[in-house]
């Protein structure tokens, strides 16, 4: 599995239906400042193989974050439609391709209660993949 | 390797309760006690994905433990989950919160800080604990 490629896909896939904001990936400060904008991170990940019991594939299952940043203090409208439209854009079943393998979304994204930090009111959704 | 017949399925359907309820109990504890609690970023620490920094405040001992909700005295605290899980049974209804009003900001990041995701990372390993678990169980039949 080219582990770069296949994460690259996901966040292609993210920013390509969501031109007008801005997405920051990790490890990135380009961006960071911007209100709003969408935050991505691989929160969790897990790998199975079985090459020794014959198997060739490796099948990653994690779940994505990805952290709806708005304007604090304005309440939750923006946030909240922009977290349906990243949820449409990541609906359970989607298969985003890579070359060697492909992501799929395993449920529909789960929308959690958002918290504020001390600039931007932040509403996180996570995501189930397999990616393989 | 013990022989069970019609005439004792009801001492099979025990023993076989009793591995489920060791498999519960096993894979749950595993999976909590592997979320290993670190010094913050104030405490000079660098946390990870799966764990829970120790800054300054409760967070770790604000986990609260439950069966079917209910919260009798002396299911809170870091350790707390070990109380309800010796009660668990197949089928029950468990629930760990980490209750402190910061939780979700450590937890998901805040201000330019990556979350470490704790909860994501233990329940990314469940299916593994429970495999673990069954193995075990299987390896303990005599």
């Amino acid at each position: 599995m080219d582990t770069k490629a296949m994460r690259n896909a996901i966040k292609k896939h993210v920013n390509d239906a969501h031109t007008t904001t801005t997405c920051v990936w990790q490890n990135v400060d380009k961006g960071a400042g911007v209100i709003p904008r969408i935050e991505l991170a691989i929160a969790a990940a897990q790998r199975r193989g079985g090459a020794i019991k014959g198997n060739v594939f490796t099948v990653e299952t994690g779940r994505l974050a990805v952290i709806v940043c708005v304007e604090k203090g304005a309440g939750e409208d923006d946030g909240l439609t922009l977290a349906d439209a990243i949820s449409a854009t990541l609906k359970e079943g989607r298969v985003i391709s890579y070359t060697g393998g492909s992501v799929t979304i395993l449920k529909p994204p789960d929308i959690l209660p958002g918290y504020p930090d001390s600039t931007c009111y932040r509403i996180p959704i996570m995501v189930r993949y397999r990616a393989e | 390797m013990a022989t069970f017949t019609f005439s004792n399925l009801d001492q099979w359907a025990l023993k076989t309760n009793k591995r489920l309820t060791a498999v519960v109990r096993h894979a749950t504890s595993k999976t909590l006690s592997e979320i290993e609690i670190v010094p913050g970023i104030m405490r000079g620490g660098s946390p990870q994905r799966g764990q829970i920094p120790r800054h300054l405040g409760f967070l770790a001992n604000s986990l609260t433990s439950s069966l079917y909700g209910s919260t009798s005295a002396g299911n809170s605290g870091e350790d707390s989950y070990v109380n309800v899980i010796g009660g668990m049974k197949p089928g029950d209804t468990a629930t760990f919160v980490w209750g402190a009003v910061y939780a979700r900001a450590i937890h998901y990041g805040r201000d330019g800080v990556g979350g470490t995701f704790w909860v994501d990372v233990a329940a990314t390993k469940w299916s593994r604990n429970v495999s673990d678990s069954v193995r075990l169980a299987k390896a303990q039949v005599g």
